[in-house]
């Protein structure tokens, strides 16, 4: 699993531009799967089949991060960027970046910017051309980039990286994927594109599975130090399952079977109650005439930011989790 | 208005936290159908409960009337020392009417619990001016915590018992009447229809996961799939301090008829004339953008579902305390058997 | 004790309109062998006689006054606008039930729902001033019919039990005392003593002014509710008591300090009869005892108290266990002669 994650780490798919990662994946998992498709936003959608095909079970991890689009190239060469998806500002300045064609860069803020006052609009680019000529041959008006990919083993089993948030969930799916037995239901492995601008991906994908049974897999925000109130959630706590973010509370149904096969797999797990931030759960809950949907968090420290952190016994306990409701369903 | 007072006296007693509806299914379910109004009966995953009149022809069209069941509460979050539990809101909920509240817990069992108030010997100066946050507020359940565990997790709903109280008026106080009145109000208007003369069928969806983003209703509608739709849902009276929007509706004047963009205006029209023409009191409102209800999911689902929104005006919404006029309530299931008794309903 | 308590829960009594409470306790008293005699004021004084009789005069003090409402002026359109009888936080009112004393009419305190409030005042509690009552009356003619300024009312009775050997109601404060005091009086008594049942303590004490003046007692237990403050979030040292950890005895309070004497004897009966009882380890609140300690000639006093949390709100939780303490504990301190 540990390949998978730092295979994924490193590869480019901010939110709209996934097509890099999502080649990869379709790779890993192609010979796994009964079939594979990539719909018209880009959502990788692969089927397994499963003993009971009359019954859908729809899993979904999102392939992008958030990231950075070059709107304005100034005649010093300087690049001036807008955020895609809900950036850190304070976090991402300051840090190495790198476009999808391997140009590298450096985001930094505005000369004379207090700390306190830094916000996306400070933030520009340098490339290390000094006229907007030279900046050109290089990027255009329009070019992505996102914090450059940086992996790194902590102490005790955690590993801090960009982008936890959500390739750690398609190396969740991707290793459930490959390892699971045959499925309980037709198991519909979805891998979404544009979650962190909106949850645009998993609205098609999931109204055309319309699942019965669905499982979004994202991460969580888990306290470090500091004021730990109002977070259920602790890194190396176990598994999380959702009861609720700002967008969803998830079925009770799935909630209640989830915590069964916890107990009787001995996985650790905790319950998650999120008082702010959505995930794809919410849009695969409405689809068609409505599924029964849970989502499966792992604790995140520092989301958002260029050094998230995960702890490795959380990663195990979510992957099987989610083998377990594959295999064995409600 | 009897009959509509054990209605609402029954449907008010079920649990329903936004999310947490299919808790109550097992009691609830067999209450609607013990009623004998429907022919088809069923729930959703989105928690919703839906019951279907046939007409008895093949391929007829089908009004949907919606109320939402779900209600506000809580989550718990935490369990502390003691016996007390933290929660975190579901749905709009003021924290100035919760010190010194009751609530019911829904875990194995359901437990009551008060919320906590600070002693006033350690109170500053000043305080009862500051900001409340839910998260800094505390449910006392008097149980030592290891026998709550037993009881509760993270994650189990908690909401307002509904403790009826008649008021002057023929005004009743109780709590989870935004939405479950409303559902009272449809089961009564179907209890006095003639079934025999209709020329379409009739669905009633109860849905689930208003409170917390219209999911039941647009998941619901979108199983039914119904040519029409009605949805009832509360909406604020005037009661003194209120922002001058909400100034014209009054409590004991009739349902209220609301024009907005995420309503059809055609339909809506045509119930303003079957209300006029039945002598129905009515009042007139105005909602230039969101109308806060299931009327935009139920108007949006599939190819587009023509909605009508009435409402029922009630104060205090969100408390354990709303208030509504029953003659309103009265009113507003006449109207709905008046709108299904127009048989050329479905010819326009 | 419980059937007089969960009975005399459910009355209604704010601060003035003691009657219904007080007709009922003489009702449960009067075959039990005393004298009683109300006073000019409402309050209820009883003697009974002992089996001997003492050298001091002897009076075990409750109040039967609650806090409450009362309607200061009737809107136009039919709300009243209100005032505290007694010190209610107003952030403990809104959306909750009352009932007015004399015409039974029900309603409930009410102020802008969260849909109503701006921004600014979201979380906040607005001012007493922007509250009202709602009956259900439309205008103030309609209003005027079932109620009148003056008129007040009390929570809506609600007598509960939770589990754990715990009550819940809007006025264990101090219809406890009531109870103890009623069960004293029914039963066999070692010496002479007096019973004090007042009326407009939540007021200021004010019925108890009179009684001291009246009897001019040599001591006096007076049995309260006090605020336990062990709630979530309360550091230890400021809980001030716990519910469940027994009686409570006051060493000084904002009205009292205490007889040191009274105090060691109490303990010392605590002991004896193996009675769980705890300090108060906050100095703050006040009651009766301070009265009758500085009133005629002055009393030696004591306060034993029931830990409640909430006290003041419709919600006031307390222990059985820890009013079977304290009945416990005042029948045992009645036992000695106080020589």
């Amino acid at each position: 699993m540990l390949n998978i994650m730092k295979k994924y780490q490193n590869a480019f798919s901010v939110s709209g531009f996934e097509t890099q990662l999502a080649n990869i994946i379709i790779e890993d998992i192609k010979d796994k799967v009964d079939s594979i498709e990539t719909d018209a936003l880009g959502n990788v959608i692969a089927l397994k089949k499963g003993k009971d095909s009359s019954k859908k079970l729809m899993i979904a991890a999102h392939m992008d991060e958030i990231g950075f689009m070059v709107v304005n190239i100034e005649s010093n060469g300087m690049l001036r960027v807008a955020n895609i998806g809900g950036i850190n500002a304070i976090a991402s300045s300051y840090h190495n970046v790198k476009f999808q064609n391997g140009v590298n860069g450096i985001l930094v803020v505005e000369d004379g910017t207090k700390a306190a006052d830094i916000n996306s609009n400070k933030l520009f680019v340098d490339i290390g051309c000094d006229t907007a000529e030279k900046a050109k041959r290089k990027v255009s008006v329009g070019d992505v980039c996102a914090v450059s990919p940086m992996i790194k083993k902590l102490s005790s089993k955690r590993y801090t990286s960009k982008a936890f948030d959500d390739r750690i969930c398609c190396t969740i799916s991707t290793y459930a994927a490959l390892n699971c037995d045959t499925p309980a239901y037709d198991t519909y492995f979805v891998y979404t594109v544009q979650e962190e601008v909106g949850c645009r991906g998993a609205k098609p994908s999931s109204f055309a599975i319309m699942p019965d049974y669905s499982i979004a897999m994202d991460i969580t925000p888990a306290p470090a130090c500091g004021n730990p109130n109002h977070f259920t959630v602790k890194l190396g706590g176990g598994a999380a399952i959702k009861i609720k973010d700002s967008s969803v509370i998830c079925s009770p149904t799935m909630v209640d079977r989830l915590t069964e096969l916890a107990k009787e797999n001995d996985i650790k797990y905790q319950y998650e109650v999120l008082l702010a931030g959505g995930t794809d759960t919410s849009q695969m809950q409405i689809a068609g005439s409505g599924s029964h949907a849970c989502c499966i968090s792992i604790p995140t420290r520092y989301t958002h930011s260029p050094v998230e952190t995960i702890d490795i016994d959380d990663l195990y306990a979510c992957a099987k989790l989610l083998i377990a409701f594959i295999e064995k369903g409600m | 208005m009897n009959a509509l007072y054990e209605i609402i006296q029954n449907l008010t007693s079920y649990s329903g936290v936004s999310g947490f509806e299919s808790m109550s299914f097992q009691t609830l379910c067999p209450y609607i159908k013990s009623l004998n109004l429907f022919d088809e009966t069923g729930t959703t995953p989105v928690g919703s409960f839906y019951g279907i009149i046939r007409c008895g022809k093949e391929n007829a069209p089908m009004l949907l009337l919606d109320a939402h069941l779900d209600t506000v509460g809580f989550v718990v979050t935490e369990l502390c020392d003691g016996g007390f539990l933290r929660v975190a809101p579901v749905g709009g909920i003021a924290p100035k009417i919760l010190p010194s509240s009751i609530v019911n817990i829904y875990g194995k069992k359901t437990i009551k619990g008060v919320f906590a108030s600070k002693p006033p010997h350690l109170q500053s100066a000043g305080e009862s001016e500051q900001k409340m946050d839910i998260a800094d507020l505390s449910i006392d359940t008097g149980l030592p915590l290891e026998e709550l565990k037993d009881i509760v997790r993270i994650g189990t709903p908690v909401g307002f018992p509904c403790e009826l109280q008649k008021m002057l008026n023929d005004n009743l106080a109780g709590a989870s009447f935004d939405d479950r009145l409303c559902g009272a109000i449809i089961l009564r208007a179907l209890q006095t229809i003639d079934k025999s003369q209709l020329n379409y069928d009739i669905a009633f969806q109860f849905s689930g996961n208003e409170e917390t983003g219209y999911k039941g209703a647009m998941t619901t509608a979108y199983r039914l799939n119904p040519e029409k739709a009605i949805v009832i849902d509360v909406t604020h009276a005037n009661v003194p301090g209120a922002p001058d929007v909400f100034k014209d509706i009054h409590a004991g004047k009739g349902s209220v008829i609301t024009l907005s963009p995420q309503t059809n205006r055609a339909f809506t029209k045509q119930v303003i004339s079957i209300a006029e023409n039945n002598g129905i009191p009515y009042q007139l409102s105005a909602f230039p953008i969101r109308t806060g209800t299931n009327s935009n999911a139920v108007q949006t689902t599939r190819n587009g579902i023509p909605v009508c929104l009435i409402s029922v005006p009630l104060k205090n919404m969100h408390t354990m305390s709303e208030v509504v006029n029953l003659n309103d309530a009265l009113n507003t299931a006449k109207l709905i058997a008046a709108v299904i008794n127009q048989k050329e309903q479905s010819n326009d | 004790m419980i059937k007089y308590l969960k009975k005399y829960c459910d009355i209604l009594a704010p601060s003035g309109m003691e009657d219904a409470l007080r007709t009922q306790i003489i009702k449960d008293i009067k075959d039990s062998g005393c004298t009683y005699n109300t006073d000019s004021v409402g309050n209820l004084i009883v003697f009974k006689q002992g089996k001997n009789r003492r050298n001091k005069k002897v009076l075990l003090s409750a109040h039967m006054d609650e806090v409450g409402f009362m309607i200061t002026k009737i809107d136009d359109d039919g709300y009243l606008r209100f005032n505290m009888v007694g010190g209610i936080d107003r952030r403990v009112v809104s959306g909750k039930r009352i009932v007015f004393c004399e015409s039974g009419i029900q309603g409930l305190v009410s102020s802008k729902s969260i849909h109503m409030q701006t921004p600014e005042e979201r979380g906040k509690c607005e001012p007493l001033t922007e509250m009202y009552i709602d009956i259900g009356a439309t205008s103030r003619e309609q209003a005027s019919k079932y109620v009148s300024i003056g008129d007040c009312a009390a929570f809506m009775p609600n007598y509960t039990e939770l589990g754990n050997g715990l009550i819940c109601s809007k006025a264990i404060d101090d219809r406890f005392g009531c109870a103890v005091l009623v069960a004293m009086i029914n039963s066999q008594l070692e010496y002479d003593t007096y019973f004090a049942f007042n009326t407009c303590e939540e007021v200021g004490c004010d019925g108890a002014k009179v009684v001291a003046h009246f009897l001019q007692p040599d001591i006096v237990i007076a049995l309260e509710s006090t605020t336990a403050g062990d709630v979530a979030g309360i550091p230890e040292n400021k809980c001030a008591c716990k519910v469940g950890n027994g009686a409570v005895l006051s060493i000084m309070d904002r009205s009292t300090i205490y007889s040191k004497e009274l105090l060691e004897l109490a303990v010392s009966a605590a002991e004896e009869k193996n009675i769980k009882w705890q300090y108060k380890n906050v100095i703050a609140g006040g009651n009766e005892a301070g009265v009758y300690q500085r009133a005629a000639a002055g009393a030696k006093v004591l306060a034993i108290s029931a830990p409640t949390r909430y006290i003041h709100s419709q919600s006031n939780i307390a222990a059985l266990a820890d009013m079977e303490a304290v009945a416990k504990l005042s029948a045992a301190l009645n036992e000695r002669s106080f020589d």
